[in-house]
């Protein structure tokens, strides 16, 4: 697969909700999203299979699409985190996340309703938790909130996996 | 580290709710006082006697501090600053 093109593409409906500290499912004028509180981490978990034409070679690069809710100043911090699930790699019995990868400082649209798009990077190997073509995965993103300064909820409305 | 924009939101958001409490009690008192004063009943015995003006007195001095003045538009500009998300945890965290 070529550098850019589309991997996978998540929305609010294919959260998989964490046990504790789930960001919350809601609509902003009937469109779908994800909240985010400002001063506690909450998460969201999108699953997948990676496609056969995933290269496994540059990696591959994660779109949040975001908007806030009432804040047009200061700045947002997201992390991502791939975790494999795989051909008898993982014991879904426990989470396996690897560490995570971040895009930070971001300065927020200065019209609160405007989306957003923000990208992490993550080089083909251990920052995807080694996820190769035809393995399923999955993907935990949270609103680092302990570090970044804008007040208000941030709210995703889709997550984007491109081939770096 | 929580940053400070959201510590001073806390500080916002929780005062401003609170002014809008003591707004809407203020306005109850002052319209019973105006009933009050019309029906102008006896007061003996009672722990209005002889403090009606003082209570009066206190209940525009109340006024004053959270509806007009210099006060006044500082709780307004606080009131109008309030983030309905932030859910005002971020002096709770330190």
């Amino acid at each position: 697969m070529a550098s850019g093109d589309t991997l996978c593409r998540f929305g609010p409906l294919h959260n998989e909700p964490t046990a504790t500290l789930a960001a919350l499912w809601g609509v902003r004028n009937q469109h779908p999203i994800l909240s985010f509180d400002d001063t506690t981490n909450w998460y969201c978990v999108f699953s997948d299979v990676m496609p056969q034409n995933y290269a496994g070679t540059t990696g591959v690069t994660v779109y949040i699409h975001y908007a806030m809710a009432s804040a047009v100043a200061d700045t947002v911090d997201w992390d991502a985190a791939f975790e494999r699930i795989g051909d008898q790699q993982l014991d879904i019995d426990g989470d396996s996340f690897a560490a995570v990868q971040s895009v930070d400082n971001t300065t927020v649209p200065g019209t609160a309703g405007l989306v957003d798009i923000v990208s992490i990077a993550f080089t083909d190997g251990a920052q995807m938790d080694s996820v190769a073509k035809g393995e399923s995965f999955r993907i935990k993103i949270n609103r680092d909130a302990a570090s970044d300064d804008a007040t208000g909820d941030a709210q995703i409305l889709k997550v984007e996996i491109r081939e770096t | 580290m929580i940053a400070d924009t959201k510590k001073c939101q806390t500080m916002i958001n929780i005062t401003a709710q609170q002014i809008l409490i003591i707004r809407a009690a203020v306005d109850v008192m002052k319209q019973i006082r105006a009933i009050f004063l019309t029906i102008n009943p006896d007061t003996t015995g009672t722990p209005l006697e002889g403090n009606v003006q003082l209570v009066n007195t206190a209940l525009n001095d109340l006024d004053t501090t959270v509806n007009e003045g210099v006060d006044g538009a500082v709780w307004d500009a606080m009131i109008a600053a309030i983030v309905p998300t932030h859910r005002n945890k971020a002096l709770e965290e330190e």
